[in-house]
């Protein structure tokens, strides 16, 4: 296992690294840099009058004037000596420490939707698969369908237009630390959470379903029928512990959806997470932001995705890791 | 049984006699209770005569019935008989049934009655059951108060004690305002909840001067000059913007300046009695000139720390300043090494759309070496920052020490600012700002933020929001690439626009609200540039005539017939969609040059970044998305900015450059209407009508009147001017 989880930290620092050229370089490829905006902004504000903005002097300022292999060789070696991710372009403030100030909010978006789309999926794809072509089984289907035909921010629209419009009432819009007042803090977090679990529970509902159809047909699942055991221990015991296992790792799939999924949603309900930070430092073309999310991001969901591959030796026994 | 009888009769006839007087003597009160009636039937009245005065001081009404104890009325009054007048002082009348397991309060009622008239100060009808183990709140309502300030009438000296005798004054409600309008008159207090599309992440000028600043700044920091807000305001759209012509700007921190014939020399005259906010380090103190020059030097990169010029003022480099200097006198002078621009007093005083000029805390500077926390931030402004929830929120609480009167009501010498807190929460999606309208909880939207269909379904949803529609700008202004072939045909862009049915577009698109009369760039409140439809020659007027017929022979001499398909050329339109429904107007506009054989290609721009890169590259399509017509000010810089660089007209180049080194006002004016005529006829960008903004707040915030800036700032700064009517924001449950 030791040896496993050496292999797979290797592996996570050589895919970080791919992570950061790419992002490096896809954000400086888009067209157009932070020079140009405030370039154009100057000049559609009428703050230049004819005279050439000094180009150069701005490259230099926020350190884009040279080559981007140099740039990125700078960000590098700052991440590795100082643990610094660079400095916002716009503000001049640690990249590290602004995502700080909003990753909490994106990890308890998070938290809370895989939470809730598992509360949902679970039991409905047990059900499901146990009452196999009953009405709840269509009906369990049918819903796992919808939540993932019907798109978040629409639902997240709605929820915000037609309650205010019925009953003079839309979800709380400023965010309250949960250690300052628990219960607010959940107010402002549940329906954005519900509506991004929702979608994540159609994929994992189905998914049960089908895992838990494929163990229900096993011998040893029919052995623990005729031992006699009751109902809910076969299911419970047997077989959703070994039919988890797919579903667990489609859960970690799914992180990275929720990480892009959360942009809109947190548009939506004023959350101010990274996925409004990115979008705020994509349109403005700041570079070590978008670079930073990124990276962090990336981070979460291949240590998740290494902690997932370690459940799985807890989660059957037969998995051996060496 | 018979004696038990007769003492029954003999008690009944005690209680109606007693009944009786009770009702000859101050009428009978009945309350009615559901499921039984009580009868008052006790009073006391105490009286204190003094030679050539009666004071009655008090009025007790109980009802006492066998078994239980119903307190019925309790009034208090306290009247004082003056020969020749009486005052009643004040009124108080309770009604309290008691009833065993229960307790009704049914109505309280307070009154002050004077002389000649009766004003009834409070009044709250309160019905309550109160049941052994449960609450039951039945009404509540609260009628208007009237705020009440308490005058001495006369004191009267009795053996042993003192009674004063007030006398409750109602203060006045309305006034007069510096345009002459009758209003309520501003009261203080209460909290303005506000939306803005962002807030900074940095609070330090010196480090930001992006719409985020912008939004709050104003509230905290202060400049030099600001909008002279005494002036009239007859389109109230932008003077509340520090983004203003001179001619609209006064002091802030300057008090007066004066400004060398030879434009070498600025003399600032810096206000006295402006604190800093009572926060470490500045604790405080007076600003003096010094301060003022701290922050020069430090934007100029020419001292106070800073080697580098604030990177975000670009308008500055091209200011050659010798030097800054605070007198002795407690003035700032500003002196530069040869003369400047007709337009630099704009940028030393802050009245320009980048908030250039904020003036920064010298001592906080220089012991953190920025103000980039918002902890750091100290200011002269009226608010303070008290609290940040990065992305979030950001709460201002009232400076008490503010130094500025209502200038919009100086004949109360108010204090400014009225409420004693803004909220300011970040909502940028549209349909989120909407609905925290209609819910009460931000006090006002609208604006480029709020679509022309979102203000209506919201008119219609909440009719009791107060709308204002403001003359716009037309924003969607797609102009036509004059550097290469078709649109360097001037016959082509006429026809072009001759394409365009503008009645049409008002009555059907923008349901009759928009303004279909062609404007050139430059607003009527541009002092001397702005030229009318009216005063256009007719020729050119014809130039914007909807006459597809006349754009088809246009289009066919300039050389472009109908190919076999129909179609005589192509060509791209870069749309920055700064509304969503500007894509539905560009399609539209589309379907009319269709007719005439145009077929033009949509490109939505979205990124900000890939829009300007192309123009600045110059690599963007045959039309793009200029800007603006009917700006307000600042015209020749936005000019200069949407006709050679995104239009790539070489026409207006020579005025451009005239107008740079201008150093008279009244020719700078000239040229730049020069250059409007000129741009209105070259037809170098395509008139879709003109939008109105529609902006919509509580009935509860008082003091706006529908003003929004023309720079980022929107409607937030002249929160700073308003107040809360806390009674009726309180009475709609906001």
């Amino acid at each position: 296992m030791q040896r496993y989880v050496i292999r797979r930290l290797l592996l996570i620092v050589l895919t970080l690294f791919l992570v950061s050229v790419i992002v490096f370089l896809m954000i400086r490829l888009i067209p157009g840099d932070i020079v140009d905006s405030m370039i154009a902004e100057m000049m559609r504000g009428g703050q230049i009058l004819g005279e050439p903005p000094d180009r150069e002097r701005l490259e230099r300022a926020f350190g884009i004037d040279v080559p981007i292999h140099v740039q990125y060789g700078r960000w590098l070696r700052d991440l590795m000596l100082h643990g610094s991710l660079g400095n916002s372009l716009l503000s001049g403030a640690p990249a590290l420490e602004l995502i700080g100030s909003r990753i909490g909010v994106t990890f308890e978006l998070g938290l809370l939707a895989i939470l809730i789309s598992m509360l949902i999926s679970l039991p409905i794809g047990v059900f499901s698969a146990m009452r196999q072509d009953t009405f709840g089984d269509y009906l369990g289907r049918s819903l796992a369908i919808i939540f993932i035909a019907v798109p978040s921010f629409w639902i997240g629209t709605l929820i915000m237009i037609y309650p205010s419009i019925w009953w003079g009432w839309t979800p709380p819009l400023e965010v309250i630390p949960f250690t300052e007042d628990p219960i607010g803090n959940l107010k402002m977090f549940l329906i954005p959470a519900f509506i991004l679990g929702m979608a994540m529970a159609g994929t994992t509902m189905r998914m049960t379903r089908t895992m838990m159809l494929e163990v229900l047909r096993q011998d040893y699942i029919r052995t623990a029928y005729s031992k006699g055991l009751r109902e809910n221990l076969v299911v419970v015991r047997h077989a959703l512990r070994n039919a988890l296992m797919p579903v667990v790792t489609v859960i970690g799939a799914e992180l990275v959806l929720l990480a892009g999924g959360s942009i809109i949603i947190e548009q939506i309900f004023a959350l101010p997470g990274t996925g409004k930070l990115m979008l705020e430092a994509l349109h403005q073309r700041d570079y070590t932001i978008v670079s930073g999310i990124n990276m962090v991001v990336a981070t979460v969901v291949v240590m998740s995705n290494l902690l997932i591959d370690i459940s799985y030796a807890y989660l059957d026994p037969r998995v051996r890791y060496g | 049984m018979s004696k038990s009888r007769t003492f029954g009769w003999i008690l009944f006839a005690a209680g109606a006699a007693l009944l009786l007087m009770l009702v000859m003597a101050c009428g009978t009160e009945t309350v009615e209770v559901p499921g039984e009636t009580v009868v008052v039937e006790k009073e006391v009245v105490k009286t204190v005569e003094v030679p050539g005065e009666t004071v009655v001081m008090e009025v007790v009404k109980e009802v006492e019935v066998p078994g239980e104890t119903v307190v019925v009325e309790k009034v208090v009054t306290e009247t004082v008989e003056v020969p020749g007048e009486t005052v009643v002082v004040e009124k108080v009348v309770t009604e309290t049934v008691e009833v065993p397991g229960e307790t009704v309060t049914v109505e309280v009622v307070k009154e002050v009655m004077v002389p000649g008239e009766t004003v009834v100060v409070e009044k709250e009808v309160v019905k309550t059951v109160e049941v052994p183990g449960e609450t039951v709140v039945v009404t509540k309502e609260v009628p208007v108060e009237v705020v009440k300030t308490v005058e001495v009438v006369k004191t009267i000296q009795l053996p042993g004690e003192t009674v004063v005798v007030q006398k409750e004054v109602q203060p006045e409600r309305f006034t007069t305002n510096v345009w002459g309008e009758v209003v309520e008159v501003p009261r203080y207090g209460g909290t303005i909840p506000a939306a803005v599309i962002g807030l900074p992440e940095t609070f330090d000028p010196y480090h930001n001067a992006r719409e985020s600043m912008v939004l709050y700044s104003p509230f905290v920091l202060e400049a030099m000059g600001d909008v002279d807000w005494s002036l009239p305001r007859d389109n109230a759209r932008y003077l509340t913007s520090r983004y203003v012509d001179m001619s609209y700007a006064g002091g802030e921190l300057a008090e007066d300046w004066s400004i060398s014939s030879d434009l070498m020399t600025y003399t600032f005259d810096i206000r006295e009695g402006v604190q800093w906010h009572d926060k470490a380090p500045m604790n405080g103190r007076e600003l003096t000139a010094k301060d003022i020059e701290f922050t020069f030097l430090r934007d100029f990169g020419m001292g106070s720390g800073a080697t580098e010029p604030n990177i975000f003022y670009e308008a500055f480099q091209g200011i050659p300043v010798e030097s800054f200097e605070a007198t002795e006198d407690n003035n700032f002078v500003v002196k530069l090494s040869e003369p400047g621009h007709v337009l630099h007093i704009q940028w030393f005083l802050g009245v320009g759309e980048t908030p250039t000029g904020l003036i920064a805390p010298p001592e906080v500077i220089e012991q953190s070496g920025d103000m980039q926390d918002w902890e750091n931030v100290v200011g002269t402004g009226p608010y303070e920052i008290t609290a940040f929830q990065p992305g979030s929120s950001l709460t201002l609480t009232k400076n008490s020490n503010y130094w500025q009167i209502d200038p919009i009501h100086p004949g109360l010498n108010n204090s400014l600012p009225y409420a004693d807190e803004i909220r300011l929460f970040v909502i940028e999606d549209s349909a989120t700002r909407a609905a925290a309208l209609r819910t009460g909880k931000t006090a006002l939207a609208g604006g480029k933020h709020l679509s022309l269909e979102q203000a209506i379904a919201l008119q219609k949803t909440n009719p009791e929001l107060v709308a204002h529609t403001l003359a716009g700008v037309q924003s969607t202004t797609p102009i036509m690439r004059g550097d290469r072939e078709p649109f360097n045909d001037r016959n082509v862009r006429i026809a072009m626009q001759k394409a365009i049915n503008l009645a049409e577009i008002n009555s059907g698109y923008y349901y009759g609200m928009a303004n279909p009369t062609p404007t050139g760039f430059i607003t009527a409140l541009a002092p001397g540039m702005f030229i009318p439809f009216e005063e256009w020659p007719d020729d050119v007027k014809a130039q914007y005539m909807f006459d597809p017929d006349e754009a088809e022979r246009l289009l066919d001499e300039a050389g472009y017939p109908r190919g076999s398909d129909g179609v005589r050329f192509t060509a791209g339109w870069d749309l920055k969609a700064e509304w969503a429904e500007d894509v539905d107007l560009a399609l539209l506009a589309s379907s009319y040059w269709k007719k005439i054989g145009v077929d033009v290609e949509i490109n939505a721009q979205t990124d900000d970044g890939v829009y300007f890169n192309r123009i600045i590259q110059a690599s963007h399509d045959g039309m793009t998305h200029g800007c603006c017509r009917h700006k307000n000010v600042l015209p020749v810089g936005e000019m200069a900015f949407s006709v050679p660089v995104a239009g790539g007209y070489t026409y207006l180049d020579d005025l451009i450059a005239r107008a740079g080194e201008e150093t008279d006002v009244a020719a700078y004016r000239q040229i730049a209407r020069e250059m409007d005529e000129l741009y209105i006829k070259e037809v170098s960008s395509i008139y879709l009508g003109r939008v109105p903004l529609i902006m919509l707040h509580q009935p509860w915030l008082k003091g706006y009147r529908g003003e929004y800036g023309g720079a980022f700032e929107g409607f937030h700064r002249v929160l700073m001017y308003a107040w809360v009517d806390q009674d009726l924001k309180q009475r709609m449950g906001h």
